[in-house]
């Protein structure tokens, strides 16, 4: 038996073709799609001249309400404006802008965003998700940890990619606290014009906002501008304004960025009543100088003049 | 991922895709040659993870979708249509409340006492109105 074993021709030799050599086409071709969501990103974003980001470090300094101000003070002067609301499990600007019906046309190939009485088209989650319902996702419960940040960036690309902007003048994306998010845009849209920084006047805002803006530095993307909101408060009857939070955080932003303060906001309960019922009036009254400001920091050959 | 068939060395072709259940996605490839098959079945967390791209495995038949990722990840599904939402009921009035713009007057009323110091600072013009 062994000797019969030994007499058995050797095997032959196998060589098996490597991975580029296998040239029939990889079916899948996993990166060529990741390649042409990207390229959907590109073409959609071809008639916007201008994308800037509304970003602050910390939660609660008013990011959607001076996004939604800006968007509307823009679009009283007959500019094209949009505003993308990217804070997906926190969405208000939609509301802000006195968008109620909350339901969406989806075409063959993209999706309508809404049209607000100001004339800013928005796109929010706010548009997808039940009354009151949160953001979840439907998938299994364990180990979500790790791929919620990946649906999330792809959320943020069908938002950017698939919706019909059209031609636009400038879109505004009111970010979520922090700058995770940031760093998902910059690399969706690559010649993104600079980010509006949001502060309120505390020492406390400021350390967290000053993370982000360095976040920002590193992957050096502009800072347009500072906006300091909440600095005091607008009685709503006599109009004065008195304290309400101590600090100079804005002034200190603006100072060591670079950028300028675009403007400093005082708490308004006439603003936050029109933007709680959807009207923003008061809002784009109170950020029509920021927003000129910043029109006036963008690349000048894309500007568009105001409408007399 | 490309599969061979030794034998053939021919590759091998993807056929169909099952789900099996517990999250595994079953792959099916077909020596197109000899007709020999195998099933490639994957770790049902990178099975996620990749399809958190917004990815097909074993390609695409129809071009991508508008929020596809979306509608298809996130319950409920966009809809196409719904009723309008009711505009939020106004709320006391106060410093954090609605006070309609009609009442407010040129001089300090006493119901803003207590809210307002009666100071007539107003805040500090911004950089950009300067």
């Amino acid at each position: 038996m062994s000797e019969k074993a030994s007499e058995a021709p050797p095997a032959k030799p196998r060589r098996l073709r490597t991975y580029a050599e296998v040239t029939e086409g990889d079916r899948s071709n996993l990166l060529g799609q990741v390649v042409a969501q990207r390229e959907r990103v590109t073409e959609r974003l071809a008639t916007v001249r201008h994308v800037v980001a509304v970003v602050s470090g910390k939660g609660g300094v008013g990011k959607s309400l001076v996004s939604a101000g800006l968007a509307a003070a823009l679009a009283r002067t007959g500019r094209s404006i949009g505003l993308l609301d990217a804070d997906l499990h926190g969405p208000t600007a939609a509301r802000m802008l006195g968008v109620r019906e909350a339901s969406l046309v989806v075409r063959k190939s993209e999706v309508e965003p809404k049209l607000a009485p100001s004339g800013v088209r928005v796109m929010s989650s706010d548009l997808l998700l039940e009354e009151g319902a949160p953001l979840a996702w439907r998938e299994p419960g364990h180990d979500g940890f790790l791929w919620r940040g990946t649906l999330a960036a792809g959320m943020l690309r069908e938002f950017l990619g698939d919706v019909a902007w059209g031609r636009l003048d400038l879109l505004l994306v009111d970010m979520p606290p922090g700058s995770e998010r940031l760093d998902t845009l910059a690399e969706l849209v690559p010649d993104l014009a600079g980010i509006v920084v949001v502060t309120i006047p505390s020492d406390a805002s400021y350390r967290a906002v000053k993370r982000a803006v360095e976040a920002a530095r590193s992957a050096r993307i502009p800072i347009l501008g500072v906006v300091e909101n909440m600095a005091g408060y607008r009685c709503s009857s006599c109009r004065a304004d008195g304290p309400l939070f101590a600090g100079d955080a804005g002034d200190r932003l603006a100072r060591e960025t670079g950028a300028g303060l675009l403007a400093r906001i005082p708490f308004d309960p006439v603003v936050q009543a029109g933007i709680d019922a959807g009207d923003t009036t008061a809002a784009a009254a109170a950020l029509a100088p920021a927003a000129e400001a910043l029109v006036a920091r963008l690349a000048p050959e894309a500007r568009v003049e105001p409408r007399p | 991922v490309k599969f061979l068939c030794i034998e053939c060395d021919r590759q091998m072709a993807f056929t169909e895709r099952e789900l099996p259940g517990d999250g595994t996605l079953a792959a099916v490839f077909a020596c197109p040659a000899c007709g020999r098959s195998v099933a490639m079945l994957t770790n049902p967390m990178e099975t996620q993870l990749v399809s958190s791209l917004g990815v097909q495995i074993g390609g695409r038949s129809v071009p991508e979708q508008p929020f596809e990722l979306t509608r298809s990840r996130s319950p409920p599904a966009a809809r196409t249509r719904s009723p309008m939402r009711p505009r939020p009921p106004l709320r006391p009035a106060g410093p954090f409340g609605t006070r309609p713009r009609a009442s407010v007057s040129a001089a300090c009323r006493p119901s803003c006492a207590a809210w307002c110091s009666g100071s007539t600072r107003t805040t500090r013009p911004s950089a950009a109105s300067r």
